[in-house]
């Protein structure tokens, strides 16, 4: 066979001719190292105990294992390609240099094993060898070099350059001088083997030491060494390795690197619905027999909330992105889930009896810290706009926020605890449909003056404009649904309004934890567009965009909604909508994405389209744009209250426009043009900045403005 | 031609203007006018009322009534009127006259009208003009039974000084003091000198735009330019704010005013302000935003930063009064 | 601590205000009925009172037709035990503070209570009489636009802060009393969900003129309605800037419409 130089002695210098002593004892420590690993598994205070607690968790949940075909490749695909891992280059090329190296250390060890242990015995012949040998040991080497190069990475930027959102435990230095360690001794290991056997002069491989490029450059350390050197040095090597990547092993079950599997896990459980923020539901007629609401014991939670506390590793993405720590406020959303994880586990040790059992505890007999204050903060609680940034950002596909919104609930609900400005808010909706409690008789005086078809009047129509309280009542974004009305008008549009007959979307109440609320909103409005057989929607408001579309499917309301960017880019793009006049005096101008436009329902490209489209102005990014566009501070009932701690979210998105010269801000949003309009007037730049909706720069480029 | 008690009030030694506007009303009306007035040390004060038209003037002067309180004023006031035997009964609507109206209707078996804006007499019978819904609606209500009580609101009639003195008659009332069951501990009245709200002729309001409790002193500094008559207002905005008490807010949820100049600075304009206001007789509103739908209601706008437009007229309204 | 809080139904308060075509009353279309926005202060505060005694009851008693049980029901939300409603059609023509007060009365007399609530006056008619009258017919004293109140150790008597003009005064009164709730009394919780579903439960009697032996004759009769003169929007005073513009307007004040 031709080749057959071309391999390596499998346990060269470990296993001699006589009884494979050292062989018979890897893999008794190997099993151990395994038992131990399964030990881990099972300990005091282990995920299996903490599994045992989240099966007992009675909160309600939406399917995590149906379509396990789509679920299987969906999980694969994020795990090997590390999608959103990647998307924080720095740590994605790190992570993913580990990732797929020790997949080719895995790869190599495995080989190894294979040949060694069964293709050898049985069949008494060599897979490893030839051109076969030279891949895998190419691969082997790329893969320790890869694991060896992400390590540095990540060590450099633990002990140098640690960001400011990142936590540090001892378990996260521990595994990263392990790696190093594993790595460092493997190429040393092949380094000493080489030296004393490849680079001898003479050695058949001679000529292939290049295809371990890893161990031929770390044998330069030992050139000039004695054959017995080396392989003394070599055995003691091998021992040290061993113990090295079997201590790692155990380290596995006991530390972050369980995220090895449980991730993976979580990936393929990721909701799979189309709402991404997806809420837990409550079902209209839960409010009649419930006795409680929303969540104040962690057993309330679902188990896949709580397996979300499990999977995360605190890499603190969702902290860097999240606009409320960004602004000084006491959210952190990893350190959400990692104190409902520590809570678990103290919950555990009080709940499990001496045979291991884990029963729940009588909520009168329970005397330990409080879900809400003691675990999490009201002002932790309060802090969050639902902005999805932390979900987005998550490679561990965890809900972050929604778990705040579940503490909301029973604080609003059953506590009627919420910030004091919130209960004019609520009676606003109530008593007139909008949060401002503007008379519901004046919700369609906005469009006295305008030819706009109410729906009472013209029957039926294509389209159903839905306002929203904001454009039909607040000053600042009446002006934005008058343009347009103004541009479906020009555009021959076949819409209508429902004027009086429209009411709150409901989408605050809902976000401030006021189910209850939001579903006698919606449920009101879901009765008058069905008494109309209304089938398409544009909405001028994301916040109407998404509730209207995903969250009224849950009480009845199925309908296509459009919001009115995706409506004029069509206008546009078919040329129902002439954008003869570029407009003057926007200077360079950036679109700031809505929250529940792009994160929430991916509707990046659109609005851009637009703003390419009216050849006016120039068109940049500032330094956070599309999936990690930074929230105005508006949403989640935001909006209407106070922000007294910390510094203003609206102003340091201003700030960011700022830096990026920009002139010109555009929304697409009612919150986000009356929070940034009031972040330039707060930070006195009505001089050099204005911002304005999407909407009137093309009214103004239509010639209708 | 009807027999008319006006019941005149006495604050910090001085008859309230109030009752100086219903007993010239009650003489415009062609009533037998009689007026009373309770107080302590208040006898010197009774002569005033008969040159705004009281024939009569009963005076229950004491100790006992040197605080306001709602029994002993209704003991002494039912007393008054079952000497004159009146068709009607003015008080003022101040915050006096709410208290007491319908408590000496009631010790009278009769009911009251509230917080009349207009009257007009046929024969004995009164109709009265009266705000309702917070002054988004106006209801003309007649009396049954007699007297016919009712409060009237400040300033909405004019006082007429006419020659003429009423006989003052020093009436001694000897309290039911079984019925006395309350006790004034204390009164705190701010040393202030303005009107109360209600009673002002030139209110000076400040809303949301005034951003901020320093502020206030821009207002105050026009209030007293334009003299003792006037005061200092604010929007319900304003008040949650915390920049100003809730004692100062106007429209709905607080006071309903009528005075003949209202100054609305940095006030958009909400409905429940607006309500509160619409009886004014002159509105001046001052705000940045041109579409505030305070300007709908005005008489006078300005589109303009208050902080600059308030200094200025505070300077010119002190260039005007000398 | 038993207490009673008299109530009433309102408009929303942000209702566009019509007329009947009579022109004798509002058109009640389309109107959203609330609790009246002072009762909302005498019911917390009776709520906080027997919350602070520890034991009692507190009764809320209306005077309206069918639609008036929502009121009742926003009140049993928030903390009220039992309720009376006071429903005649003799009431459903015309009333007044006189007749509603010599209702409630009879109503409250049949209950037991160490004070009586109610709001300053009804963001309707705007009288603020019935706490008086009521007062007047149960031989109680009365003290109204009450912004503090406490009450003594052996619940004999309280003290309570009223407004006066341009400030506060301080009364001791012996229980029984009535109150009328001024805005800053207190702050009026929201009600929450448990508390809305057990308010549907609550106990609400219904009372008739027949079962209270009184009379629903008015004292005080409204004739007729009318909507205020719509304020136009008056001049715009314009100038090259704020200064231009207040000089302007002081000129204006004092030539065009001499008020200073």
């Amino acid at each position: 066979m031709p080749g057959t130089e071309i391999t390596r002695e499998l346990y060269w210098n470990v296993v001699g001719t006589g009884f494979p002593v050292a062989r018979v004892l890897s893999y008794v420590l190997a099993f151990v190292a395994v038992v131990l690993f399964i030990r881990g598994l099972f300990r005091k205070g282990g995920l299996l105990e903490h599994i045992k607690m989240m099966k007992l968790a009675s909160g309600p949940d939406v399917p995590r294992v149906d379509n396990t075909g789509e679920r299987l490749k969906f999980a694969i695909t994020e795990v090997f390609t590390h999608r959103k891992i990647l998307r924080e280059p720095y740590q994605g090329v790190a992570h993913l240099f580990i990732f797929w190296g020790f997949i080719a250390l895995f790869f190599g060890t495995f080989m190894d094993f294979f040949q060694g242990d069964v293709i050898e015995p049985l069949f008494h012949t060599n897979i490893l060898q030839g051109g076969f040998y030279l891949g895998y040991s190419l691969i082997t080497d790329l893969g320790g070099i890869l694991v060896l190069i992400g390590v540095i990475m990540f060590l450099l930027r633990r002990y140098v350059n640690m960001p400011k959102w990142l936590d540090d435990k001892p378990e996260d230095k521990i595994i990263l001088w392990l790696i190093l360690v594993i790595a460092i001794t493997g190429f040393l290991l092949e380094a000493l083997r080489m030296q004393a056997t490849e680079l001898q002069p003479g050695n058949p491989m001679n000529q292939y030491v290049w295809y371990s490029f890893g161990g031929r450059l770390f044998a330069l350390l030992f050139s000039g060494l004695s054959i017995k050197t080396l392989k003394s040095t070599h055995l003691f090597m091998w021992w040290f390795h061993l113990f090295i990547v079997l201590g790692f092993i155990i380290y596995v079950a006991y530390s972050k690197l369980l995220h090895i599997f449980t991730l993976p896990a979580n990936i393929f459980m990721h909701n799979a619905t189309d709402n991404p923020a997806l809420l837990k539901a409550m079902p209209p007629e839960m409010f009649e027999t419930a006795e409680t609401f929303g969540i104040h014991q962690l057993e309330e939670y679902s188990w896949k909330d709580l397996f979300d506390t499990e999977v995360c590793i605190r890499c603190g993405r969702c902290v860097a992105v999240c606009p409320a720590f960004m602004t000084d406020k006491p959210l952190l959303p990893r350190d959400v889930i990692q104190n409902l994880r520590d809570h678990l586990e103290a919950k555990v040790r009080l709940a499990v009896d001496a045979s291991g059992k884990v029963s729940l505890i009588p909520e009168e007999d329970y005397k330990g810290p409080a879900l809400i204050g003691d675990v999490i903060d009201k002002d932790t609680i309060w802090a969050c706009t639902t902005c999805m940034a932390c979900i987005e950002a998550c490679p561990a596909h965890i809900s972050q926020f929604p778990k705040l919104i579940d503490l909301r609930r029973y604080l609003s609900m059953m506590e009627s605890d919420f910030p004091a400005e919130i209960q004019d808010v609520f009676k606003g909706m109530e008593n007139n449909s909008n949060p401002w409690n503007i008379g519901s008789h004046s919700r369609a005086d906005w469009a006295k003056d305008l030819d706009v078809p109410l729906l009472s009047k013209k029957g039926e129509a294509e389209y159903l404009f839905y306002v929203g309280c904001a454009g039909a009542l607040d000053d600042l974004n009446k002006k934005v649904a008058v343009a347009l009305a103004k541009i479906f008008n020009a555009a021959g549009l076949d819409y209508a309004i429902l004027g009086t007959e429209e009411g709150c979307c409901g989408d605050s109440a809902r976000k401030i934890g006021n189910e209850y609320l939001y579903q006698m909103l919606a449920t009101t409005n879901i009765e008058v567009f069905n008494g109309y057989k209304v089938k398409k929607i544009i909405t001028m408001c994301p916040h109407g965009y998404n509730t209207l579309k995903h969250d009224y499917k849950e009480l009845g309301g199925d309908y296509e909604v459009y919001h009115y960017t995706e409506i004029l880019a069509d206008l546009i793009k078919n040329g129902k909508l002439p954008l003869k006049n570029p407009v003057e005096g926007l200077g360079t101008m950036a679109y700031h994405d809505s929250c529940y436009l792009g994160r929430y329902n991916k509707i990046y490209d659109q609005p851009r389209n637009i703003l390419n489209a009216m050849n006016s102005g120039t068109l940049v990014e500032m330094k956070n744009h599309h999936e990690k566009s930074l929230c105005c501070g508006a949403g989640g009932g935001r909006m209407w209250m106070e922000e007294t701690l910390g510094t203003r979210i609206n102003q340091k998105r201003t700030e960011e426009a700022m830096d990026a010269g920009i002139k010109t801000v555009c929304t697409a949003c009612p919150f986000c043009y009356t929070m940034l309009s009031d972040g330039i007037k707060e930070l006195g730049k009505s001089e050099e900045m204005q911002a304005f909706d999407i909407a009137q720069l093309v009214a103004k480029a239509a010639g209708l403005a | 031609m009807p027999e008319i008690l006006v019941y005149a009030e006495v604050q910090k030694g001085e008859i309230k203007k109030g009752a100086f506007e219903i007993a010239s009303k009650a003489k415009a009306l062609g009533g037998q006018v009689s007026a009373c007035i309770i107080g302590k040390d208040v006898e010197g004060l009774a002569g005033q009322l008969g040159k705004f038209g009281a024939d009569k003037i009963y005076v229950v002067d004491g100790p006992e009534f040197e605080n306001y309180s709602t029994e002993p004023f209704v003991q002494a006031l039912a007393h008054v009127a079952g000497l004159v035997n009146p068709s009607i009964i003015f008080l003022s609507a101040s915050a006096q006259g709410k208290d007491l109206t319908p408590a000496v209707a009631a010790r009278l078996k009769v009911g009251s009208i509230s917080d009349c804006v207009d009257l007009t007499l046929d024969g004995d019978k009164v109709t009265a003009k009266r705000p309702m819904y917070a002054g988004k609606a106006y209801a003309m209500v007649e009396a049954n039974g007699t007297p016919q009580v009712l409060s009237i609101r400040p300033n909405s009639f004019g006082v007429e000084e006419i020659a003429g003195a009423g006989a003052v008659e020093k009436v001694d009332v000897s309290l039911d003091e079984s019925k006395i069951k309350t006790v004034v501990k204390s009164v705190e009245v701010a040393a202030s000198e303005a009107p109360d709200q209600t009673e002002a002729e030139i209110i000076v309001s400040g809303g949301r735009g005034i951003d901020g409790a320093e502020n206030f002193k821009l207002l105050e500094d026009l209030v007293r330019a334009l003299g003792p008559n006037a005061t200092i207002g604010a929007s319900r905005a304003a008040v949650d704010a915390e920049w100003i008490d809730h004692g100062y807010q106007i429209g709905q949820t607080g006071k309903t005013v009528s005075p003949n100049l209202y100054i609305a600075a940095g006030i958009s304009g909400a409905i429940q302000h607006l309500a509160g206001i619409t009886t004014s007789k002159v509105i001046v509103a001052i705000d940045k935003d041109p579409e505030a739908p305070i300007f709908s209601k005005a008489d006078y706008g300005i589109v303009g930063d208050l902080f600059e437009v308030l200094p200025k007229l505070t300077e010119e309204v002190k260039k005007i009064k000398g | 601590m038993n207490a009673v809080v008299c109530v009433k139904q309102v408009p929303d308060t942000e209702t566009l205000i019509k007329l009947n075509a009579e022109g004798t009353e509002i058109a009640t279309e389309g109107v959203k009925w609330i609790l009246n926005p002072y009762d909302e202060y005498a019911v917390e505060e009776a709520v906080q009172q027997k919350e602070k005694a520890g034991d009692g009851s507190v009764t809320l008693v209306t005077l309206g037709p069918d639609r008036a049980l929502e009121a009742l029901r926003s009140g049993l939300a928030v903390g009220a035990d039992t309720a009376v409603h006071i429903n005649d059609a003799a009431f459903a023509e015309k009333t007044d503070p006189y007749a509603t007060a010599v209702a409630l009365a009879a109503a409250v007399k049949e209950l037991e209570y160490d004070m009586i609530f109610c709001g300053k006056q009804a963001m309707e008619d705007d009288a603020g009489q019935v706490a008086s009258i009521l007062g007047e017919l149960l031989e109680l004293p009365v003290v109204t636009v009450v912004v503090k109140l406490e009450v003594s150790d052996d619940k004999k008597t309280a003290i309570v802060t009223r407004e006066i003009e341009g400030g506060h005064a301080v009364i001791e009164v012996p229980l029984p009393a009535v109150f009328t709730a001024q805005k800053g009394l207190n702050n009026p919780r929201y009600a929450s969900l448990p508390g809305i579903m057990k308010a549907k439960k609550k106990p609400v009697t219904v009372k008739t003129v027949a079962d209270l032996g009184v009379s629903a004759e008015p004292m005080t009769v409204v004739k007729s309605m009318s909507l205020p003169p719509d304020r136009q929007a008056g001049k715009m005073i314009e100038g090259d800037d704020a200064a231009a513009k207040a000089i302007a307007l002081a000129k204006a004040l004092h030539e065009e419409a001499k008020i200073i």
